[in-house]
């Protein structure tokens, strides 16, 4: 890895958006996955948060994880009247993780792209290495 | 990763040697100028990626507007034998199942609404709704719903929402058979209740737009096109209810796969046989979100007639075809002189009889099916005709065709210098977010015209019309 810590960004493609995500670790990773996506289509500068939802993510393998995360992001922004601005990613038993959304008034919040529709199975790169864990997805727009 | 083997067949056709576990070539319909060649653009190895595909006939086609996707390229035509073990992949259908195109035809002239577009497009912008999330037309209950996937456009229909003369225009007259809503999961199901009847984001649009040239006469008249005519052309899709289908779909199938025996050179290929459980599974789930498609476009072709009646006095517009651009039919093909079930799969391409054919609308079956080709924002759209003897399973291109990311298209230009430019020829734009009107700006797409002119003269359809935008409402 060239980045250290965590973080995330876009890279080119021809039609759709592809993320990159990283962190020191696999929670960590998906939370920077969710939040890729979260900046990819809204501003959040001026966001009034009104509260959370919860997404369990059910124990399975660590490839099918990210992408079960980022579904449940783009489910949550397809369905509710508030958006989703900020995500927290936390280990549970038994393998499964607990995704918590930040949730933002929607008249606060500006659509800066093309909003996220799904996440391919096409391409989807998940890399354990010394510095931690990375993940590349596309994202259909 | 498949070699690509290269070799210029005609100025414009290109054939892909099969190579590797290659099952037929591919072909590829472009002038050399059209040709992928984008750094990073992989449309041509996925295009000799599909080549692979169990009982797979003919070839692994490619549109003159072909650009990288998922699995399959975008615009590409894949055809399976049905009775000869041919699979079925939702990959060869796309995200948003029966995406597709609508064009309604208003009896007006440019000249007669040049003072009512500017609160035309006000009114355009305020009756349909557009970006991401919630937002319908018609917000439906459960049971709705469920009734929308399994009749499509003929219940809106039926509902009050458009006439019978509609359903006469559209594909399948508006409702794709053997939908079954039992196969579609929860999750999908609450992401069709509150957006039926919404344009969505991404390339999706809707035009205001002008005839400004004729170029088939005979068959502009019996379409009912002349020029300088005002017409309007929907390009939306299945929304979030049918990138649902396919994301379970695909998952499914990949579960599946291994148990028939088949290896994919690419995840989103996964494939089962048409003939399997999981085959028939998925043909019902699409042909539910298709439906759903189809709703869809004729909630939003309702708006555009409220908007004109509010607008400038009357909203009779007389829709002139309805067609998807993606999605998987069974239909019946001569092979080797044979006529074979065919599960033909369309990526971002569009269905193009030709004419005497049986799935035509009687009023049309001597003159062909219009095909609908919008091009990039800002620059023309095109009514073309399906033609007798055409390649590729009577299919045509659906669009321009990107050759820029998104993101580098964002570097080039900004939102407000993109509604300056539109407005400086005349366009008025509507749109939810100015960066993704930016990433539409039209230098990210192929040329429209130098793609369609490649489509006659690879004899896949006839030109018909040209239009040009007025006004833009963007998603």
């Amino acid at each position: 890895m060239t980045e250290t810590g965590r973080g995330h960004r876009a890279l080119p493609h021809t039609a759709d958006v592809i993320l990159e995500a990283w962190a020191p670790d696999f929670p960590g990773c998906c939370e920077e996955a969710v939040t890729a996506v979260v900046d990819a289509c809204v501003d959040r500068s001026g966001a009034v948060v009104v509260g959370h939802h919860g997404l369990p993510i059910a124990a399975a393998s660590p490839e099918t994880m990210p992408l079960d995360a980022v579904e449940g992001l783009i489910f949550v922004l397809d369905t509710e009247r508030d958006v989703p601005v900020g995500a927290d990613v936390r280990a549970v038993d038994g393998g499964a993780l607990e995704l918590r959304l930040t949730m933002a008034d929607r008249t606060t919040v500006e659509p800066i792209g093309s909003g996220p529709k799904a996440v391919s199975r096409s391409g989807f790169e998940l890399l354990t290495g010394p510095d931690g864990v990375r993940c590349r997805f596309l994202i259909d727009v | 990763m498949a070699e690509i083997v290269l070799v210029q067949e005609s100025p414009v056709r290109w054939r892909i040697e099969r190579t590797g576990a290659m099952r037929v070539p591919g072909v590829v319909f472009a002038s050399e100028a059209l040709l992928p060649g984008v750094a990073g653009d992989r449309s041509l190895e996925q295009v000799a990626n599909v080549a692979t595909l169990p009982g797979i006939v003919g070839a692994s086609y490619a549109m003159p507007d072909v650009h990288w996707g998922y699995g399959f390229p975008i615009g590409g035509v894949a055809a399976t034998d049905v009775e000869d073990g041919g699979v079925i992949s939702p990959g060869g259908v796309g995200f948003d199942i029966s995406c597709g195109v609508r064009l309604l035809v208003s009896p007006y002239r440019r000249s007669d609404i040049a003072d009512a577009l500017p609160g035309l497009m006000d009114e355009l912008d305020r009756l349909v709704p557009t970006g991401m999330g919630p937002g319908a037309v018609w917000d439906l209950d459960d049971r709705q719903l469920r009734r929308v996937l399994a009749e499509g456009a003929a219940y809106a229909v039926r509902e009050g929402h458009g006439t019978q003369r509609d359903l006469e225009r559209c594909e399948d007259g508006g409702v794709l058979a053997g939908a079954d809503a039992g196969v579609v999961s929860d999750r999908a199901l609450a992401r069709g209740l509150h957006q039926l009847g919404s344009l969505g984001s991404g390339n999706h649009f809707l035009e205001l737009q002008a005839i400004d040239r004729i170029l088939d006469r005979p068959v502009a008249d019996r379409f009912g096109l002349s020029e300088g005519q005002v017409c309007v052309m929907i390009h939306s899709g299945s929304r979030g209810l049918g990138h649902q289908i396919c994301t379970d779909q695909v998952k499914r199938m990949e579960s599946a796969m291994t148990s028939y025996g088949i290896e994919v050179p690419d995840r989103q290929l996964a494939c089962v046989p048409v003939r399997s459980p999981e085959g028939r599974a998925y043909l019902a789930a699409m042909a539910a979100a298709a439906n759903y498609g189809r709703a869809n476009r004729q909630l939003l072709g309702q708006a555009v007639r409220s908007a004109f009646e509010r607008a400038v006095g009357a909203g009779e517009l007389e829709l002139l075809y309805d067609v998807s651009h993606n999605l998987a039919k069974l239909e019946t093909h001569r092979i080797d002189g044979e006529p074979r079930q065919l599960c033909v799969h369309r990526k971002g391409a569009t269905r193009s009889l030709p004419p005497g054919h049986g799935d035509l609308p009687p009023d049309l079956v001597d003159v062909g099916q219009p095909v609908l080709v919008p091009g990039s924002m800002g620059t023309a759209s095109y009514v073309l005709v399906g033609v007798a003897g055409a390649d590729a399973f009577h299919s045509c291109c659906h669009g321009a065709g990107r050759t820029m990311s998104r993101t580098a298209a964002r570097k080039q230009t900004s939102g407000k210098a993109l509604r300056r430019e539109l407005a400086s020829v005349g366009i008025e734009v509507r749109a939810a977010s100015n960066r993704g009107l930016t990433e539409e700006a039209p230098f990210s797409y192929k040329d429209v015209d130098a793609v369609v002119e490649t489509v006659e003269r690879a004899g896949l359809a006839r030109r018909v019309a040209r239009l040009v935008p007025l006004g833009v409402v963007k998603g």
